[in-house]
């Protein structure tokens, strides 16, 4: 039997290394793969995910599973770090949709949430495959590369106006394909 | 001052916010919006998770096994939790896992119960007799003493060492480490000690089978430990009678 993330991680924020333990075994091979395609050194993407795990383990208590999958949180924390780490440690100014803040949200009551955790590996490449290569493209220079939005349009040779367009249409393609091809979804 | 934006341009900056790459000019524009827009909230947190499988779309790595290792040593040795909590989480955490593997770091937690008599019915009375090994203290140890108990149905140890530097101490050790020791004298990383409670005496659950070994050996190491002896050796366990 595997619990659930919910009931591992509220283990984790009771002071449990048995949860915490758990919860890594769950979640380092996606966590190093991250910090490795961000990175792309060994060394440094495991001091990222020793860095992020323990932020995990020391914040566990700040996660809020109605704004987000426990995957898209650990994600999050690791990406943004190993981004910090490529960029130098003062990184660039960054804003990010926080996982963490208090800020009310409405939830996704659209299941879109569960879509996603049924999502294998191949559905998502081919959803990004039938995206515009230039909106692929953008998707992929603005998660992986670190890059700003001047430096991506600066790298495409288009204008600050057209990234931010090719951003958004991006991702309503991709969520709109996902959607689509989300076998395992139904309506409730 | 924040302008005015409409809902598309606020998605572009959502977009953008999503993918990390929002630079933090735009910030106040778009959380204007959002404060005041029914439908915008909803696309930001659609777009944050449609932006996370993009995470998903490559294929997994294998990390390093030291850096688990480094990780749960961090983890295990900064619980802080005293031992009747410990124990009350560790009940929470059996009545949901029912098929948990004891792995060597994990197994600190429960070595030190198992020595304190906390959890002694885990150790059920084996069919095959358990042995008993003396630890026997390097040169710079001279105290060190203790023993390892070896339960030969399931292959595991349980250690207990006296007499090491106290946590704490300016002599102290970083990770005391232990290592099964190959007829070819190669070294296995198979646990780290963790001090009891009361500090006088150290702890660890070697999962292991030690017949394959000749000797199990402590060493200090710095925190996290390392994949190979580096530092002094403290005591050393012969097995050549297993």
């Amino acid at each position: 039997m595997q619990h659930t993330d919910e009931a591992v991680v509220e283990l984790v924020a009771r002071g449990a290394p048995e949860a915490f333990e758990a919860l890594y075994d769950r979640y380092s091979k996606l966590a190093y793969t991250v910090a490795m395609r961000v990175l792309s050194d060994a060394a440094a993407a495991e001091d990222v995910v020793q860095e992020a795990f323990l932020a995990v383990w020391r914040r566990s208590a700040t996660y809020r599973p109605e704004r987000g999958s426990l995957r898209t949180w650990i994600c999050t924390i690791v990406r943004n770090r190993a981004i910090d780490v490529l960029r130098g440690e003062s990184g660039r100014a960054r804003y990010e949709l926080s996982l963490e803040d208090s800020r009310e949200e409405p939830s996704l009551s659209d299941t879109w949430t569960e879509v996603v955790a049924d999502l294998s590996r191949e559905r998502i490449r081919e959803a990004l495959r039938q995206l515009p290569v230039e909106q692929r493209q953008t998707l992929e220079l603005a998660y992986w590369s670190g890059m700003s939005q001047t430096e991506i349009g600066r790298a495409m040779s288009v204008p600050l106006g057209t990234v931010k367009g090719r951003a958004r249409l991006a991702l309503s393609k991709l969520r709109e394909v996902l959607q689509g091809k989300g076998e395992l979804w139904q309506p409730h | 001052m924040a302008t005015t934006l409409t809902c598309t341009a606020c998605e572009e900056l959502i977009a953008l916010a999503a993918l990390g790459v929002l630079g933090t000019s735009d910030v106040s524009d778009m959380e204007a919006h959002l404060r005041t827009c029914p439908r915008c909230p909803t696309t930001a947190r659609a777009f944050r998770v449609t932006a996370a499988t993009l995470a998903e779309s490559v294929d997994l790595l294998e990390p390093p096994a030291a850096l688990r290792r480094r990780l749960l040593a961090a983890v295990y040795s900064s619980s802080t939790a005293g031992p009747q909590r410990r124990l009350r989480i560790r009940e929470l955490w059996q009545r949901l896992s029912q098929r948990r593997i004891l792995t060597p770091v994990a197994a600190l937690a429960t070595a030190a119960a198992v020595a304190f008599g906390i959890l002694a019915t885990r150790t059920a009375a084996p069919a095959r007799p358990n042995e008993v090994f003396p630890v026997t203290a390097a040169a710079g140890q001279p105290v060190a003493s203790g023993d390892l108990t070896y339960y030969p149905n399931t292959s595991t140890s349980v250690l207990v060492v006296r007499g090491l530097a106290p946590s704490g101490s300016p002599v102290s050790p970083d990770v005391y480490e232990l290592w099964l020791i190959s007829a070819a004298g190669s070294a296995e990383p198979v646990a780290f000690l963790a001090p009891s409670p009361d500090r006088r005496s150290w702890v660890a659950v070697v999962s292991a089978d030690i017949r394959r070994f000749q000797a199990l050996a402590a060493t200090i190491e710095p925190p996290g430990g390392t994949s190979h002896p580096t530092g002094p050796q403290v005591f050393s366990v012969a097995l050549d009678q297993v």
